[in-house]
């Protein structure tokens, strides 16, 4: 390979100086014979294939870079297939910022041909400043506009000659963070739930069989009362947390999403009386290969959660829009109830983060295990009006797995 | 059950002591061990009517591995006693083999104390019928000599009415003396 790319290299430096020397040793055998415009001329040809030999020297990664036999250009499709490939998204930029080189992915993420990073649709103002300000070597997550996390990459490279580039790879990980924090949950909640019930036998049997005995003084009697009424609170709380380690495996199957979301709003609608149920769904069916139960918690979670948000508003309404593209089949539940406030939208998908009066905790954080465990993603989205809760289902290119 | 003694099998002492306190007033009395290796030890001294049994003994351990090997050492040293398994941690299937093995029943903790209370009643009832019904050897004793009553001592007939040879007979005759 290094001698292919220095062949035309050798030659271009070889044939320019035998020009040169030709034409000086011209001019030299020329001198007696006083022919000043000859020798004139021959000079400024050697002058002329000198200087071009120095430009040429001093662009020599040009030179190299350049494919010169159809093995190179090959190699060159190849190699730039391979990138387009890789589902990480690729930027190339120069010392100024701008976009010299990207991968299909990156230009996908863009949005459309693009020259900075300031123009890539998927980032926010904030985000491509922390990744302008990246330095070589760092790895950091970032937010994209939509909510999802991307792992953000940054190196560098300088190619014999050029000027250095920084090189700047984005990818998704919604996925595999959802993935990860919910096995620490499932970790967490198994010891939680064995350490709390082991601690609480003994409080509760005791607390049982001293208020069985006969002859308590008032005071010891209303004291009993109440361990007994926290540990039984106690105790209901752990069976929560039961019920959150407990979800089951995914069993997939092949079925059309619209026929599933168009069951579960009409048993919504007749329990929310008052409330606007919107559907709105594709022309085609949505097929999709996914648990249909699971799926099924998961909308009822979210529509339970939208109903209750609107609880209260003059004219409470809650949308369900499906849409189907290529790689993906979208689930938006929309309501028009006061919404999340900015600063809450990590917390509410946290097991038992509720801001409502006797709220479980438990129906977001069960949603969003349920789309993990499917390789979805649950998020609330930004919305002009109230609340957006959207879920993003990949096409079965794989099995749905289990955590 | 009142005249029942009751083994119970927990490494944490204010577990014993709450069950042996809720069931104080129904049984005769209760007895404690802290590991499977004691209560096996104590079994084989002493006659119990049930044991309560831990599934887990080792820290951090939530498999039920350490009850079930003990369920097979407490049956190895009394065949019909009684065992109501506890755990903390109960999935479906850890129920359905504590049953499977031989469990008599299977209460999660915490538990409440009439359903331990009935738990251990059901065990010691099972304990009692395990131990009054026969064994296989003692039917046939019984049938082969109910047979040689009905024809009167003749080996010939009792054989050919028991669907045996007179050989046949006469070996198990010897066996049992």
């Amino acid at each position: 390979m290094d001698s292919l790319a220095a062949y035309p290299l050798v030659s271009a430096i070889g044939w320019r100086l035998v020009i040169a020397g030709a034409a000086v040793w011209g001019a030299i055998q020329l001198l007696p014979s006083h022919h000043i415009a000859t020798i004139a001329l021959l000079l400024i040809v050697a002058f002329l294939a000198l200087a071009d030999l120095c430009v040429g020297m001093t662009r020599r990664t040009t030179i190299q870079a350049r494919p010169a036999t159809a093995e190179d250009a090959r190699e060159a499709d190849q190699l730039r297939a391979l990138l387009d490939a890789v589902a990480t998204a690729l930027f190339v930029l120069d010392a100024r910022g701008r976009i010299v080189r990207c991968n299909r992915a990156a230009r996908r993420m863009a949005g459309a041909m693009v020259s900075r990073l300031e123009d890539v649709a998927a980032l926010d103002p904030g985000t491509i400043s922390i990744l302008q300000a990246l330095p070589a070597g760092a790895r950091r997550l970032v937010r994209a506009r939509d909510g999802r996390n991307l792992l953000a990459w940054c190196g560098s490279f300088t190619a014999p000659g050029a000027a250095p580039q920084r090189f700047l790879s984005l990818q998704w990980v919604a996925g595999e963070l959802d993935a990860v924090e919910i096995e620490a949950w499932h970790a967490m909640t198994r010891v939680l739930t064995h350490e709390m019930m082991n601690a609480l036998a003994p409080i509760v049997s005791l607390t049982e069989s001293l208020t069985a005995l006969p002859d308590h003084p008032p005071q010891t009697a209303r004291a009993l009362a109440t361990i007994e009424r926290r540990a039984t609170h106690l105790l209901g709380f752990v069976e929560r947390y039961r019920q959150l380690g407990d979800l089951p495996r995914p069993v997939p199957e092949v079925f059309d999403l619209s026929v599933l979301v168009t069951d579960v709003a009409q048993s919504a609608m007749s329990v929310l009386e008052g409330t606007s149920i919107r559907l709105s769904l594709p022309a085609k069916p949505a097929r999709i290969t996914a648990d249909p139960e699971l799926l099924e918690r998961a909308l009822a979670n979210l529509l339970q959660n939208a109903a209750e948000a609107v609880r209260g508003q003059p004219s409470p309404r809650i949308t369900i829009e499906l849409t189907t593209e290529k790689t993906e089949t979208i689930l938006r539940v929309r309501d028009n109830g006061p919404g999340v406030p900015v600063d809450r939208i990590d917390e509410i998908f946290v097991p038992f983060f509720t801001t409502k009066e006797g709220g479980s905790g438990i129906g977001l954080s069960l949603s969003r295990q349920i789309a993990a465990a499917h390789h979805a993603t649950l998020m609330a989205v930004p919305s002009d009006e109230g609340a957006c809760f959207e879920l993003r289902i990949p096409a079965a290119d794989g099995e749905p797995s289990a955590h | 059950m009142n005249d029942a003694r009751i083994l119970i099998v927990d490494d944490d002492p204010d577990v014993r002591q709450a069950a042996a306190l809720a069931l104080a007033p129904h049984v005769n009395g209760c007895d404690e061990a802290t590991s499977p290796a004691e209560a096996a030890q104590r079994v084989r001294e002493c006659r119990y009517d049930a044991v309560l049994l831990d599934m887990n003994f080792l820290a951090g351990a939530r498999d039920g591995a350490a009850g079930l090997a003990a369920l097979a050492d407490l049956r190895g040293a009394d065949p019909a006693l009684g065992v109501v398994f506890l755990t903390a941690y109960g999935g479906v299937s850890l129920a359905v083999q504590a049953m499977k093995q031989g469990g008599d029943d299977f209460l999660l903790k915490p538990w409440r104390n009439a359903q331990l209370i009935a738990a251990v009643r059901d065990a010691v009832a099972r304990t009692e019928a395990r131990r009054r019904s026969p064994t296989l050897a003692a039917v046939e004793q019984s049938t082969i000599a109910e047979a040689l009553q009905r024809h009167e001592g003749n080996i010939s007939r009792a054989a050919a009415s028991l669907g045996l040879t007179r050989q046949a007979l006469y070996r198990r005759l010897a066996r049992d003396g």
